[in-house]
């Protein structure tokens, strides 16, 4: 639970500044501390985490995460919440893959149908975004509320699609077959589980998600008045700033960063899988939560979600390596987000007194 | 209320409601499989009988389990833990892995395909020397399977396959065998030689399409024995079992004996029969979970099914591989075959 703090005022402000300052990007200083802990005891006990190879498996395993969590990032700093980012995965890996798929398309374009179906995919993200948006910021229902039955709607709209099950190779027999298969399996499985250079490339793109984030929410107007609207949406109306628009645009962004997700998730699974991704909201959530961004809304940064989905990334490898059932993962995962949020209560009371 | 604490109140009303969504969501699996059944790990039927399952015959083709020449390293990644059949499976890999002495992980996808990939992933970057899979799904397997075989390290796939890449071998049950075995004892013990016959398919799932198959061609042995009807169940469930089953009644009224394709399908059926009323026509099965176990042992209108040895696939997987690693060979797939469970199967308290 949270403390109970009076709305801020702007020498309560400035009196908590001096730890968000000390603190990491807003992590909570012990948060981070364990992050660093935590790094430190897999290198020091487990041989295989100091592989190259490990790394970048890590590196590419946590990249979805940490897409969808920028987005997410956004979101929860206006006091929202977006719970559809897990069925975007579903349904826009369907799209991708029922255009990547589709023989009159792959007759047409050739491999060229790989570029048709990442922009149907980002297209598809954009509007489950707007619609999100529109339902927030215009229609004023709840966020809980609004992204709950988006999350129902999209997930029945994926299997609706694929009538429940995955759209993958295509059949023997059935038009332009080994085409459509060879472009599947063979070239468009790069965006998911490809290299460039060590780098995965999946990873790339969340690097550069997790730039461009972190320099929008920090150092432009649009970021400032995200800010502002999640700390106090009334000053924030009254002092003539559009908070309808920039809902709308913050629900979008993160429609369109789970669709960038999905496309990589789908093009991983070789198939646009219509259960694609659902739990991924909590993952996300979790992350962000971890990184210090509060749920009330008005506090937060992008590298602190970034090292929240890493922290929940090592911690899964790390007791995987150690042959710790999932079971118990679970359960750690649990105490862990509690701890973190425990952790962060007592640094702020003590930053009051 | 004030304000700030309505938000609040929002805000921790949101995360409660979002673990609490946690728990209902379960993403299916695709699973050759229908249900989760098993033997060994189901407990007794019901209080007063104990189910006594004849040995498990021996795979057609046998994998002389010879020793392991080094302790091999075998990763396994599992669709889950959350069903009897798999836990039986792991207990056959472990104890096997034991009596051979190689080392073996076992992980669970959890039914999660992106889990699995990565767990995949990680066994590929520690440098196991082979890695069995029990896929999430056949189809979006294919990427883990490729980083395997780019990496040199034999797949083996147990209970379900890969659409794609090189498997070595592929273990699973003898579907056709079982469901001959359904048929020969409904045609012969049941049926005695005579009378009407329904299926409740699932025309779209290979391992259902070999019950079936298998199903038929017993009783294709006994010429005074019909099938009537062959109507598909849409999803293999209980729900949806129980009004086709009905219409197949309705439109055959002369059936004597219906075969479920599954344990939920069978079991519809048979609430379909109380329903209607109907104390004469029989139903068998397939898989024999604890609760058709429980309908057999009791003497109900459910009167046989086939059974799988998920002990024997883990145990016969470890096999498998332990005579690759070896630098022997082992056939493409080797079916494991199923066993019968019937009243007699069970010995009263």
């Amino acid at each position: 639970m949270q403390p109970i703090s009076v709305p801020k005022s702007r020498e309560e402000q400035t009196s908590s500044s001096l730890t968000w300052k000390l603190a990491f990007f807003g992590v909570n200083p012990g948060v981070m501390l364990g992050f660093v802990l935590l790094v430190v005891a897999l290198w020091a006990t487990t041989p295989s985490f100091r592989q190259v190879s490990t790394l970048q498996n890590l590196l590419q395993q946590v990249s979805l995460n940490v897409i969808i969590s920028v987005g997410m990032t956004f979101v929860i700093i206006t006091a929202g919440i977006d719970l559809s980012v897990g069925s975007v995965q579903g349904l826009v890996g369907t799209v991708t893959a029922l255009v990547l798929m589709a023989p009159p398309l792959v007759a047409r374009f050739g491999s060229g149908v790989m570029v048709l179906a990442v922009l149907a995919g980002t297209v598809a993200g954009i509007l489950i975004g707007l619609l999100n948006g529109l339902l927030v910021a215009y229609l004023n229902i709840q966020p809980f509320i609004a992204t709950l039955a988006t999350m129902w709607i999209l997930r029945g709209l994926a299997e609706v699609l694929t009538n429940g099950s995955p759209v993958g190779t295509a059949m023997p027999g059935t038009p332009l077959a080994s085409l459509r298969n060879n472009i599947l399996e063979h070239q468009f499985t790069m965006l998911g589980m490809g290299y460039v250079g060590p780098l995965p490339l999946s990873a790339l793109v969340a690097l550069i998600t997790v730039v461009i984030g972190h320099i929008i929410l920090s150092k432009t107007r649009f970021g400032r008045q995200v800010y502002a609207l999640g700390g106090n949406p009334e000053a924030t109306r009254l002092s003539g700033i559009n908070v309808k628009r920039i809902l709308l645009i913050v629900y979008l962004l993160s429609g369109l960063l789970s669709g960038i997700a999905a496309i990589l998730l789908m093009s991983k699974l070789v198939s646009g899988q219509p259960t694609a991704g659902s739990g991924f909201e909590l993952y996300s959530i979790a992350a962000v939560v971890l990184g210090g961004t509060s749920l009330f809304g008005g506090q937060g940064s992008v590298i602190g979600s970034v090292i929240g989905a890493l922290i929940i990334g090592i911690i899964g490898m790390g007791l995987d390596l150690h042959g710790v059932s999932s079971f118990w993962q679970q359960v750690v995962m649990g105490v862990l987000i509690l701890l973190a949020v425990l952790l962060d209560q007592v640094t702020r009371k003590t930053s009051y007194r | 209320m004030t304000r700030s604490s309505v938000r609040r109140f929002q805000a921790i009303a949101w995360l409660v409601f979002a673990l609490g969504l946690a728990g209902c969501r379960n993403p299916a699996a695709v699973s050759s499989r229908t249900s989760g059944a098993t033997n060994e790990a189901s407990p007794a039927a019901s209080a007063h009988y104990t189910l006594n399952l004849p040995e498990p015959p021996e795979p057609a083709v046998a994998i002389p389990s010879g020793p392991a020449k080094r302790p091999y390293r075998i990763a396994v990644s599992l669709l889950t833990r959350d069903d009897d059949f798999y836990i039986t499976l792991e207990k056959g890999l472990r104890e096997e892995a034991a009596k051979e002495g190689v080392q073996l992980t076992v992980e669970s996808g959890d039914k999660d395909l992106n889990k699995q990939i990565n767990q995949v992933q990680n066994f590929v970057a520690q440098k196991y020397d082979a890695i069995i899979l029990c896929p999430v799904d056949s189809q979006g397997v294919i990427s883990a399977v490729a980083l395997a075989n780019n990496a040199h390290i034999p797949v083996f796939t147990a209970d379900i396959t890969s659409n794609g890449g090189k498997i070595v071998s592929y273990i699973a049950s003898d579907n056709v065998q079982g469901g001959r075995l359904v048929g020969e004892y409904a045609a012969k013990n049941l049926l005695h030689g005579k009378g009407e016959v329904a299926i409740l398919d699932l025309s779209t799932v290979t391992s259902v399409q070999d019950r079936v198959r298998g199903f038929k061609q017993a009783i294709a042995q006994y010429p005074g024995i019909k099938i009537v009807a062959d109507q598909d169940v849409p999803g293999a469930k209980r729900e949806n079992a129980l009004p086709v089953a009905t219409d197949v009644l309705t439109a055959h009224p002369h059936i004597n004996l219906i075969f479920g394709i599954n344990d939920p399908v069978a079991l519809g059926a048979l609430s379909a029969l109380q329903q209607l009323n109907n104390k004469t026509v029989m139903v068998v099965g397939f898989d024999a979970g604890p609760e058709a176990q429980n309908y057999i042992a009791s003497g109900s209108q459910l009167k046989a099914e086939a059974i799988q040895y998920p002990h024997l696939i883990g145990k016969t997987a470890i096999d498998a591989v332990v005579k690759v690693l070896n630098g022997g060979t082992v056939p493409p797939k080797i079916a494991i075959p199923t066993g019968l469970v019937t009243q007699a199967s069970f010995i009263k308290k």
